[in-house]
């Protein structure tokens, strides 16, 4: 029972760590732009969270309604006033900008909130939880991350395959010179994607505030947790992308179950064992290369 | 006829060579152009720079008067500009009907479900119906062809820019493609047609250009032009057909 317990909270962490790898996961296959400042744009919506909170205050799952249309702006913005200008056939410029991204938002958040910890407070839904025999409770609150994330993702892969919007993502995935040639505009579209991948890091910010602490320092190894899932689900298939997730959580707390300091190095561990048996990770589809 | 298409004293330079020196001509309303020259005469060149691929070193490209030298091609699309390449190049991870339905959705805005009629009838005309849900990058060369016409026509355009797409084509698929090409011309969409398939194009075409080294060597009414003394010296023994 107890290892029941243990896969099933890890698997539920999970729906988080897929959250955290779809922007990735979108930005890198519509665009190829690897952003390295993916994990600080998670801590700074969890930060916006704390100002909305702050300001008006309402409870966290309200302040995604502030929170998300705000970065989806802050998306569409950043590609079309900044990323935009670094693509092309060289992938070096946009790494180092959005390296430089992280450290300046790093910055900001350290001058503006300080390093102490914070964490979003969700009274009753953060400690609810369903008993199922003496042995075996399922939080509320992971439960319902992982319901988001599934839906999240769904609601990405149904707009990449049956909308207009979603076909003009593909289809400039696919050939981005041709694609203009059939009256893309690449410069909005690439806009559009990064505006998404925002907006979906700002669900998973803000959950992922409610779920744990956090400073302004911790967005580097959310990438790396992004990252990992990615490759372990396999690059353009977001469903593997949940499987990757569901996987890292699981080794996660199956590492921590044995020693508490080990919930780290099993996920990597893990990692490091699929990039040796499968380099294009356990469900590789695409829409990518 | 009023004037569609009129490309001025236009050069393209890539370093020292001058793909396309100074060339000037117009396109009326209806008319069908076909361009002949040796390979890398600039006729794919002339293609690229009026479907707004590359810009102009000088010179100016006007659509209906207005001047469109420095537009991105997606507004050149939305414009009218429909253009097929030389080497097919469809999105291969789409499927056939979505390949069409993209074209015709971000060319006009409209949104994808006023497009499904417009895209079957295309298909169909191409002779892709049984193949709609492909992945395009399972299809045979004619059948990709097939797909970059299609597309092409998908984006309803004004202007049609065709890239050599009789290249490699049996003589009954020749009959074929001259009648969907006839048949266009009826809706009154203008062409520019680069081929080296030269019966082909006179089977189409009201006026031909032939380019070499980036520059005018003949224009006029097909047959002239290729019984031109200048136009013989260039293509004899490099054209059989």
């Amino acid at each position: 029972m107890y290892w029941i317990n243990t896969i099933i909270q890890g698997a539920l962490v999970g729906g988080l760590y897929a959250l955290f790898a779809t922007g990735l996961s979108l930005m890198f296959g519509v665009m190829r732009i690897i952003n390295l400042a993916h994990g600080d744009f998670i801590v700074l919506s969890a930060y916006l969270a704390v100002v909305v909170i702050n300001c008006i205050g309402v409870n966290p799952l309200v302040a995604l309604a502030v929170v998300v249309p705000l970065m989806f702006g802050v998306g569409y913005l950043l590609q079309r006033g900044l990323l935009n200008f670094t693509m092309g056939s060289d992938i070096l410029p946009p790494l180092l900008v959005t390296f430089g991204l992280s450290v300046v938002i790093q910055n900001v958040l350290l001058e503006l909130f300080s390093a102490d910890s914070r964490r979003l407070q969700l009274p009753w839904l953060e400690t609810a939880s369903v008993r199922i025999g003496d042995q075996l409770a399922i939080g509320l609150m992971p439960t319902s991350v992982f319901v988001v994330a599934v839906i999240v993702i769904g609601g990405i892969e149904f707009m990449l395959y049956r909308t207009d919007l979603g076909r003009a993502f593909r289809a400039t995935s696919d050939d981005p010179d041709t694609a203009r040639l059939y009256g893309v505009n690449n410069r909005n579209i690439y806009a559009l994607a990064t505006a998404i991948a925002l907006a979906v890091v700002s669900i998973a910010g803000v959950l992922f505030g409610i779920r744990t602490i956090f400073d302004p320092t911790i967005g580097p190894a959310r990438l790396l947790y992004a990252f990992e899932v990615v490759i372990i689900g396999g690059l353009g298939s977001l469903w593997g992308t949940l499987a990757g997730g569901i996987i890292l959580g699981v080794a996660q707390a199956i590492g921590a179950a044995f020693d508490p300091s080990w919930d780290t190095l099993a996920g990597h561990v893990v990692f490091l064992v699929v990039l040796l048996f499968r380099p294009r990770g356990l469900f590789p589809k695409t829409f990518d290369p | 006829m009023a004037t569609l298409l009129s490309v001025e004293r236009v050069s393209k330079s890539f370093g020292a060579v001058r793909a396309v020196d100074n060339l000037s001509f117009e396109l009326d309303q209806g008319e069908a152009l076909g361009i002949l020259g040796p390979n890398g005469a600039g006729k794919s060149t002339l293609f690229n720079l009026i479907s707004g691929d590359i810009r102009p070193s000088a010179g100016l490209i006007r659509l209906r008067q207005r001047e469109i030298t420095h537009l991105p091609s997606y507004e050149r699309c939305r414009l009218g500009i429909g253009r097929s390449y030389q080497i097919p190049q469809p999105f291969g991870r789409m499927t056939v009907f979505e390949n069409v339905l993209a074209a015709a959705s971000f060319s006009s805005g409209r949104g994808e479900s006023a497009c499904y009629d417009l895209c079957i009838e295309i298909l169909g005309r191409a002779g892709l119906l049984d193949k709609c849900n492909r992945a395009a990058d399972t299809l045979t060369l004619l059948e990709r062809k097939r797909l970059e016409l299609a597309r092409a026509l998908a984006t309803q355009p004004t202007l049609l820019l065709l890239d050599e797409i009789a290249g490699g084509l049996t003589e009954g698929e020749c009959h074929e493609l001259i009648e969907v090409i006839n048949a266009l011309r009826g809706t009154g969409v203008s062409i520019v047609w680069i081929e080296h398939v030269v019966h082909v194009l006179l089977a189409v075409v009201d006026r031909l250009l032939v380019i070499n080294f980036g520059k005018f060597l003949a224009e006029g009414e097909p047959h002239a032009v290729m019984a031109n003394a200048a136009v013989q010296e260039v293509y004899m023994g490099i054209e059989a057909e």
